[in-house]
């Protein structure tokens, strides 16, 4: 029996006059078929399309490597899961199993990590906005409040008096460490002395007690040595302390935005070729503060709370092709069923997006739109894409920072979010959104609840 | 009146005493002294001039200033005792024969010390051998002096007897004469009476029921002795009325205790020994004899001071077999009790004599050639370790593994396994391609580090250029001193280490064990302590926590006090003490039960426990057997507790007959550490152990106990033992 032959549209391409060489000059495909041993069609038969699935296996393997790459260069390590990176209760769960603390930004995710039974004292809270009364409810539970401005050291001090309580404390040090942007917008300058004025003031209040340093000097950075410089001016800032006050600072926390493998908008070379490895960026904050001069009783504990190296290239979009259509330039598009509604990370990656069904060598430069009625939703500009037809499938490679959390809904409903187990076991981790879902929140004033036409 | 002034300036006199008897079978024990005292009594006057010697002797020790623990332990008195009791056997009592005894026994004290001092020095004890200067020396010379005249009370012993105790005691001395027992059981008690001097089955039975209340393995020894030395006569013709008559069999039974029960732990191996040292005993007793019948003198326990010293010179020398059997390190003067702590204690406590040395690097490592490795830990370089580090999947590199850097261990830190000073070191060589092997520079870059007298340890294959010590600089443990490279014989990187005693670069290497580490195995940390890694072991070093230290840092004078959590009123409170050994030990302020304990660089042990068995401070002993300086959730502990603690006293007394050869008994001690609440400030972790008494593997009884630690001590304790929970808060 012959099988019918898959149909691929015809295509004209320019001929290339490179130097010749024995590879040709094509690009080569390969389809991405499975994820995790499970066939993509599956996945999206049973979860719909489009789809983001989650690998457990995947994010524990990450975690462990960047345990590993710490703690074998550091003696005492510890990780804070960022719930911003990614905050679905299963995945945070699996980050907390392996013995990463919750480091959260607002009230909102501050609850959120209490409820998912993390222990109060092992919660970071950071952030530019944290009301009075998630600074109580954080000074009630002991847990690590990273002082962003002035004006918050003032409404702790002012707790601290009237619950009589005493809160543990960290500043957040922005400093110069030699890259372009600096972030110096959250946190204390080092280097105009305001970091070392925010210390003074709270050694001085008596009623907070200073526990770490935190910096956290930007994000998807690609050059280790701005963290080396980072951990030694932290470090000299605990030696400040410590022979002002006798005082031992008791973490340094050296905050996260490591990069992950995704290629940056803009980037030359593949991110996966270019971008740091996780052990580059361990082994210029270890080496750093080991080659300090802060000698204390014991090391300070290295907290990091790096979210997007550990989970990014642990979740894939699974996607169908609605459409395809030719622009008045001529150039080809292919209409997905995901906008940047839910892969918004779309607007700083060129996310690598494969097919998930074999065909031919031939490919065509193709824009990937998405399937919202908006001119802004591009998926990828230009890319060398296969000649896929409707219904093929498609795999977005490292989905699994930000997306789950930065979505919005937007014209469409968000899909569902599934975790294959390492056991190769489906688990859906967050439902598909439903009309009743988002009608639960709005209210109709009776005057405008008919209407005749 | 007297007491209270002896006891006033010689404190623990009567301990003396008593020890002084019972010192004679190598016991400290009252209750056995007591009896054996009563025993030499039998003959009044000979029982009154032993307690003289004694009592003479002692004090003599004491006001010359000679060792009080020795005095007390009855090590100065059991010569003079002897000679005393020898001495009232054989002449009349009388001025003379006193003023003869008291400097008697003063020469005998003199030769005890200096027999004592010379035969230190090899490592062997003066056993007997003064008694018989002693003895000899009187007997030679007694026969010039006149006043001294012969004994016949031994002639009628019957007509003594009545004297002494009347009618009642004569009858029962008939009745045990009358006994139709065996001839060598009889023997037997006869002989054991004769150590005394006491020539009849009464006192032997009471001698017989003294060595069994001290010890049950001892009292077999001496039956297993005289039982073969019986044996041994009947076989090779001697008449069996030599050794009945003759009054050498205590030989047989002393030999048997020393060689097989006290000086060794007792095995299988030991009774070996013991057996093949009544031969020699058998010879030694005729020659001897013989010999010294030219003097006129007997030849008392001469074979059993000749064959012991012998026996026991030549187990000190053994270079090999050091366990069949093995000698005694530290006496507690009861078999039982040497045995059941030697079980545990000889692999336990043996790293408190070595210099604690701990694994070069931080997090988990495989070992991937370990001692009498399969490529280069060969012959005089067996004693190594090679080092690497793997992924998740096992695998020891990232991507192809074709460049240095791929391999997750290349570039690591590698750190001082323990304080030193750096005495050799060489840099410069370069990292080899994977594959490829530097034969020329062996050993690559490597560092030697100096850390006590005839103990050195090396790292090696180091990265180029990474070494940030020099020479004779001084490290501390745990310090980073260079980089784990791939330089020199290494054909993909990993760290090697060795021990060894000379400071040279590829010096043989020395078995040593590393002080702690922890194992994974599925990712389960079990703690492991005076120990070697082995091959494919994941292990990592223990991380030494500020929390566990203090908290079991006890320091003499301080007192532990304990509120009961559902009671307050009840409380409890321990204090530390420290003796003049320097051990230190917990007491209880209510019933005086003491725990002693011991500290290492990574362990907190309790070593032994004395007194109360109902009391907190037992179930303390138990539920913090052991404790780890540092903290790693999940790890767990496990280690074996004395059967002496077992509960059941009747099985415990069974087990003391098997004790050397099959052991039913186990009380068997696990801790796992729990998760730690906050490693920042208010830190707290519960240590929970259990410990499971079992008798033939079968489960009888299992306590659960609860150690909470915070605020740099111990806040809680709590003992589960069944449906019954006792909850104590710390109080102070």
């Amino acid at each position: 029996m012959t099988t019918k032959k898959r149909y691929e549209r015809p295509v004209i391409k320019r001929l290339e006059s490179n130097m010749p060489n024995k590879y040709g000059s094509r690009t080569e495909f390969e389809p991405v078929t499975h994820i995790e041993n499970i066939p993509v069609s599956e996945l999206i038969a049973r979860y719909g399309s489009p789809v983001f699935v989650v690998s457990e296996k995947k994010i524990r393997k990450n975690y462990r490597a960047a345990r590993q790459a710490f703690e074998t260069r550091y003696p005492r390590v510890q990780f804070a899961w960022s719930y911003k990176t990614n905050y679905l209760n299963a995945v945070c769960n699996v980050f907390h199993q392996e013995g990463s603390w919750a480091e959260v930004v607002s009230g909102f995710e501050y609850d959120k990590a209490i409820s998912n039974g993390v222990d109060g004292s092992k919660i970071i809270f950071n952030g530019p906005d944290k009301t009075e009364a998630d600074l109580k409810k954080a000074i009630t539970n002991n847990s690590l409040i990273h002082i962003d401005h002035l004006e918050e050291l003032y409404t702790l001090q002012e707790l601290a008096i009237s619950t009589k309580q005493k809160p543990k404390v960290a500043i957040r040090v922005n400093m110069d460490t030699g890259v372009y942007p600096m972030w110096d917008r959250f946190g204390f300058n080092f280097e105009n002395g305001q970091a070392w004025d925010a210390l003074n003031k709270i050694m001085y209040s008596g009623n907070m007690e200073l526990v770490g340093l935190h910096t956290h000097i930007g994000t998807f950075m690609l050059s280790p040595s701005a963290y080396a410089v980072a951990a030694s001016k932290l470090a000299r800032l605990a030696q400040m302390v410590q022979q002002k006050y006798d005082h031992e600072i008791k973490y340094i926390d050296m905050g996260g935005g490591f990069a992950s493998r995704n290629t940056l908008k803009g980037s030359y070379l593949p991110g996966i070729d270019t971008n740091p490895h996780i052990d580059d960026f361990a082994e210029a904050i270890a080496s750093a503060l080991m080659n300090s001069d802060y000698r204390p009783k014991t090391p300070p504990l290295l907290i990091l709370e790096t979210g997007r190296a550990l989970i990014d290239d642990a979740a894939w979009l699974l996607g169908t092709v609605i459409a395809n259509k030719r622009l008045s330039d001529g150039k080809r598009t292919t209409i997905v069923d995901f906008g940047v509604n839910i892969l918004f990370t779309s607007f700083w990656y060129d996310h690598r997006v494969s097919p998930a069904q074999p065909h031919t060598a031939y490919s065509e430069d193709t824009v990937i739109y998405g399937p919202l009625c908006m001119n802004i939703d591009v998926i990828r500009e230009s890319v060398s894409m296969p000649l896929l037809n409707k219904g093929d499938q498609v795999v977005v490679h490292s989905v699994g920072a930000y997306n789950m959390t930065q979505w919005m809904q937007f014209i469409t409903l968000r899909p569902k979010v599934v975790m294959i187990d390492p056991e190769g076991t489906v688990h859906i981790i967050r439902n598909n959104e439903k009309l009743e879902y988002l009608m639960e929140l709005e209210q109709m004033p009776q005057h405008l609840a008919t209407f005749d036409l | 009146m007297i007491g209270q002034k002896i006891s006033n300036a010689f404190p623990l006199f009567k301990q003396s005493v008593s020890n002084s008897y019972s010192q004679i079978f190598f016991a400290r024990h009252e209750l056995m002294g007591i009896l054996l005292m009563l025993v030499t009594l039998f003959d009044l006057y000979a029982g009154i001039s032993g307690l003289i010697a004694v009592v003479v002797a002692n004090i003599a020790a004491y006001l010359s200033g000679l060792s009080r623990q020795q005095i007390i332990s009855g090590l100065y008195g059991f010569n003079p005792l002897l000679v005393g009791l020898g001495l009232g056997v054989y002449y009349q009592p009388g001025l003379s024969f006193y003023l003869v005894l008291v400097f008697v026994s003063l020469l005998t004290l003199l030769v005890t010390v200096s027999l004592g001092g010379i035969l230190f020095k090899y490592g062997l004890p003066y056993l007997s051998l003064p008694f018989l200067v002693g003895i000899w020396v009187v007997t030679i010379s007694a026969r010039e002096i006149t006043h001294l005249e012969i004994s016949e009370r031994g002639i009628f012993t019957l007509n003594e007897m009545y004297s002494l105790g009347g009618m009642p005691l004569l009858q029962t001395y008939e009745f045990f004469n009358d006994l139709e027992w065996a001839l060598p059981v009889k023997a037997y008690f006869r002989s054991l009476g004769a150590i005394f001097f006491q020539y009849h089955l009464f006192a032997g039975l009471i001698i017989a029921a003294g060595l069994l209340t001290w010890s049950r393995i001892a009292f077999l020894f001496s039956v297993a002795g005289f039982v073969s030395a019986y044996l041994f006569y009947n076989l090779i013709g001697i008449h069996i009325t030599e050794l009945s008559y003759s009054y050498i069999g205590f030989n047989f039974i002393l030999t048997s205790i020393a060689i097989g029960a006290f000086f060794t732990i007792p095995s299988g191996y030991s009774l070996l020994w013991a057996l093949v040292s009544i031969p020699l005993l058998a010879f030694l007793s005729l020659a001897g004899s013989s010999v010294l019948w030219i003097f006129q003198l007997p030849v008392f326990s001469l074979p059993f001071n000749i064959v012991v010293l012998l026996l026991l010179y030549l187990l000190r020398t053994r270079e090999r077999f050091h366990t069949k059997p093995a000698l005694v390190l530290f006496q507690q003067f009861s078999p039982e009790k040497n045995l059941y702590s030697s079980v545990v204690n000889q692999r336990r406590l043996a790293h408190l004599a070595k210099f604690p040395l701990r694994l070069p690097f931080w997090g988990k490592w495989l070992v991937t050639q370990a001692v009498d490795g399969k490529h280069t830990h060969k012959n005089a370089w067996k004693y190594a370790w090679d080092f690497e580090m793997t992924d998740d999947d096992g695998k020891t590199y990232s991507d192809k593994g074709l460049k240095t850097e791929n391999y997750y261990c290349f570039g690591k830190p590698v750190l001082a396994p323990a304080d030193g000073y750096i005495s050799e070191l060489e840099d410069g060589i370069p990292d080899n391609d994977i594959g490829d092997v530097n034969l020329q520079s062996n050993w690559g870059n490597s560092i030697v580090i100096f850390h006590t007298a005839g103990l050195f340890s090396q790292l090696s294959h180091l990265k180029k250029e990474s070494i940030t010590v020099q020479k004779g600089q001084f490290v501390k443990a745990g310090e980073q001193i260079a980089a784990c490279g791939n330089s020199g014989r290494s054909p993909y990187p990993h760290l090697h280490l060795q021990f060894q005693a000379a400071a040279e670069i590829g010096s043989p290497t020395l078995d040593y064990p590393f002080s702690s580490f922890i194992t994974y195995k599925n990712d389960k940390p079990t703690f492991r302590s005076s120990t070697q890694p082995s091959l494919n072991q994941i292990v990592a070093p223990v991380q030494v926590h500020e929390l566990a230290v203090k908290a079991f840092h006890f320091v003499p004078g301080q007192e532990l006090k304990w509120k009961n959590a559902e009671n307050p009123a009840l409380t409890e409170s321990w204090t530390v003490e420290t003796n003049v050994f320097n051990e230190s030990c917990l007491v209880c302020s209510k019933t005086s039960a003491k725990a002693w304990f011991v500290r290492s660089a990574d362990l907190f042990m309790f070593t032994h426990f004395e007194g109360d068995r109902n009391s907190l401070l037992f179930e303390f002993y138990l539920g913090a057997y052991q404790i780890v300086s540092g903290l790693t959730p999940g790890l767990t502990l496990n280690e074996s507790i004395t059967i002496s603690v077992y509960h059941n006293r009747f099985l415990r007394l069974l087990q003391d007959f098997t004790a050397p050869f099959y052991r039913f008994l186990s009380v068997q001690y696990s801790q796992v550490q729990g998760g730690m609440k906050n490693s920042l400030s208010q830190s707290y972790v519960n240590l929970k152990s259990t410990v499971v008494f079992s008798a033939f593997g079968h489960i009888k009884l299992s306590k659960t106990y609860e150690i909470t630690l915070s605020e740099n001590q111990i806040s809680s304790f709590t003992c589960m033992e069944g449906n019954q929970i006792k909850r104590y808060n710390h109080a102070n």
